[in-house]
């Protein structure tokens, strides 16, 4: 099964989906990115079936995050309609939803990492379960250094892979590190050689669903360890 | 107890949290007065007290300081785990390591993963498992691999943290770790969508009055 949009293509096999983001500017985040991402993403939270999902860039980027500019533009717009600091608008609502529900799907839900894979495009990484990391990806949380922060859950997803004081410091200096240096802090879970990223998220997925009765997202650091004890990736 | 004050920062040298708990006045001036950071010198053990009332009002303000906290010493090992986990960041130069013989808790367990993640509480769960002899080197400790002193070192990593960022910014940033702090990342995420919106309101008035 395959069906495009402009920005998106997914794929269906043997009940893995695979949506690969193939938006202009390196997956740059516009209002268009979100719009067709908010039709792909309603239709795929009414599977149910499926062993899994996997997240990737067409080209060599995962994405390069949101268009700071339009974002700045219509945040602004927005935040003059809030009654209260906690009164957010529908629209910040319902992207902060298509983006951190990913975490909630009831299959593990990766994404495959080559490239740049900033902002709020890091935000869809740190909501999926698992981070598959190829030796091209540089990540990091660039928000402060716009001088705002990141609102798509990028600070509480980042201090629950990586620890409290390891996202203060990639959200706070809002810089990029390669993919040894997000391993190594426990961003990425998995590394993958160069170009074999998706083949390591299928690997992983057709393994959970063969040893695993009913996934448990609280459960994916083991489901981790086992997998790569199998494939002999791990020495403890 | 010995306060500085460099810039943003704050500085202390205290071998107990029932000392900075004790000096909280003092201490939460500096911070109200634009402070950011509060870097603690680390002496002695570190440990919390017996009493259980004494102990939870010593954490509790720990929760809810204001500011990024760094707990500094040269060598954690003799320093108490529920001590030094009251920190936000902990700094030395060497790094700390668990062995067999120290059973951490529920409480410290979950406490271990808030500060280093879940990954790496998964391989501290798999350590426990193997009967061995070896150490579990923990992220616990930022390692400064430096020439200089650590005390210069902690206070250079700290306004590499702030730089370019505006007090106002640096506030809602620290807003939200402060959520952070409990683990629950609910509170976080509604955290950050505040924070985002006051941030965008603040750059949105400064480019109206010229002042961006």
């Amino acid at each position: 099964m395959e069906q495009n949009n402009e920005y998106f293509v997914i794929s269906e096999e043997n009940g893995i989906l695979v949506l690969t983001m193939q938006a202009p500017g390196n997956n740059l985040m516009t209002d268009e990115f979100f719009r067709q991402y908010e039709e792909l993403m309603t239709e795929i939270s009414k599977k149910k079936k499926l062993k899994g999902l996997i997240i990737k860039g067409s080209a060599r980027h995962f994405s390069v995050g949101a268009d700071v500019g339009s974002l700045a533009e219509r945040s602004s717009t927005e935040s003059e309609t809030m009654n209260g600091d906690y009164d957010f608008s529908q629209g910040h609502v319902k992207q902060k939803k298509l983006v951190t529900f990913l975490h909630d799907l009831p299959y593990p839900v990766v994404s495959v990492i080559s490239g740049f894979c900033i902002g709020s495009g890091s935000e869809i990484a740190v909501n999926s379960h698992i981070r598959i990391c190829e030796p091209t990806a540089r990540v990091g949380q660039p928000e402060s250094t716009f001088g705002i922060l990141p609102a798509l859950g990028g600070i509480a997803r980042s201090v629950e892979i990586c620890g409290l004081s390891k996202a203060i410091q990639l959200v706070f200096t809002g810089e990029l590190i390669p993919a040894q240096e997000a391993y190594e802090i426990g961003w990425a879970d998995i590394m993958a050689d160069k170009k074999q990223g998706l083949k390591k998220a299928i690997d992983l997925i057709e393994w959970i669903s063969a040893n695993v009765s009913e996934y448990k997202p609280s459960e994916t650091e083991c489901y981790i360890s086992e997998f790569l004890k199998n494939e002999g990736d791990i020495d403890l | 107890m010995k306060i500085e004050t460099y810039n943003n920062i704050v500085l202390v040298e205290s071998d107990s949290p029932q000392d900075i708990f004790q000096n909280s006045e003092a201490i939460n001036d500096r911070l109200e007065k634009g402070a950011a950071v509060l870097i603690v010198n680390i002496g002695g053990t570190f440990s919390l007290p017996e009493d259980n009332v004494l102990r939870e009002n010593i954490q509790e303000y720990f929760k809810n300081i204001d500011a990024l906290t760094i707990g500094m010493k040269s060598d954690f090992s003799e320093v108490s785990f529920d001590g030094m986990t009251l920190f936000d960041i902990r700094t030395g130069n060497t790094a700390y390591s668990l062995g067999h013989d120290i059973k951490l808790s529920d409480e410290q367990l979950k406490k271990y993963e808030i500060m280093c993640g879940r990954k790496e509480a998964q391989r501290y769960k798999d350590f426990l498992e193997k009967k061995s002899d070896d150490l579990f080197a923990t992220g616990l400790v930022k390692v400064m691999e430096t020439e200089s002193e650590l005390k210069d070192s902690v206070t250079d990593y700290a306004q590499r943290l702030l730089k370019e960022k505006s007090p106002f910014q640096i506030k809602a940033l620290i807003s939200c770790f402060m959520y952070a702090r409990t683990g629950d990342t609910e509170l976080v995420m509604r955290e950050e969508s505040c924070q985002f919106y006051k941030l965008i309101k603040e750059k949105s008035e400064a480019g109206i009055n010229g002042t961006e």
